[in-house]
């Protein structure tokens, strides 16, 4: 799947991924250590340096995330948290996209589990991402359950 | 010499001590739910305050320790 995408070229710079797209954006991708909640557990997130650029229907903005993501799933036998952010009211959009992404992006071998509550003022999706070989996968799971059903009384 | 005078035991209200450790059981869960939503929420706002200080070039160590967050480069 990876060989397939054309990413554009990017860079680690300050702990995080950049890339640039001809329209003039820049991106910025970043990774969160997690461990505190369980071993290998990261989170990621990624969105435009400069707030308010045009939006551009950029497919290669798509594989260049999921090339970033593909290598971080190929290198490590590690899990993903997602939060999809609430800003604007956005967040069943981005999780639509992201499952969009996912889709096309993810090998059978990858699970994505999907949890959501409501928090004070909006609706919050969480997922995970796990190998389905992954040792830690229930554990995993497990807490996630237990983070979004403690939400769930909001 | 000193003797136990069962008239003067404090009387042990078996169904006052269930309540107690009911409400002990009760406080501790809600400690650990309140943990967890505030750590979901605390996740939420970090993600909105993390791209406000990269968008105002804010360098990353600092929130690291700003936020209490560890940027990592796994790939």
């Amino acid at each position: 799947m990876l060989s397939s995408l054309h990413p554009y070229k990017y860079w680690i710079e300050d702990w995080k991924y950049i890339f640039d797209t001809p329209s003039g954006a820049r991106y910025v991708a970043y990774f969160l250590d997690l461990s505190f909640i369980s071993d290998n557990l990261f989170t990621f997130n990624f969105d435009r340096e400069v707030e308010g650029t045009r939006k551009i229907i950029d497919s290669q903005v798509f594989d260049t995330i999921c090339t970033i993501l593909g290598r971080f799933f190929q290198s490590h036998v590690v899990s993903m948290q997602l939060v999809c952010d609430s800003q604007g009211g956005r967040e069943e959009t981005r999780k639509r996209l992201f499952d969009s992404w996912f889709s096309r992006l993810a090998p059978k071998n990858l699970k994505k589990i999907d949890r959501s509550g409501y928090a004070e003022e909006y609706r919050l999706f969480v997922s995970i991402i796990v190998w389905q070989d992954n040792p830690n996968k229930d554990k995993m799971i497990a807490i996630l359950d237990e983070y979004c059903s403690s939400m769930l009384d909001y | 010499m000193l003797g136990i005078n069962d008239d003067k035991l404090p009387i042990v209200d078996d169904n006052f001590t269930q309540e107690m450790r009911e409400a002990v059981r009760r406080d501790d869960n809600q400690s650990t739910v309140k943990r967890q939503k505030n750590l979901l929420a605390k996740m939420v706002e970090d993600k909105k305050v993390i791209i406000k200080s990269i968008r105002s070039g804010v360098a990353t160590k600092t929130i690291e320790e700003e936020r209490d967050v560890k940027f990592v480069t796994p790939v």
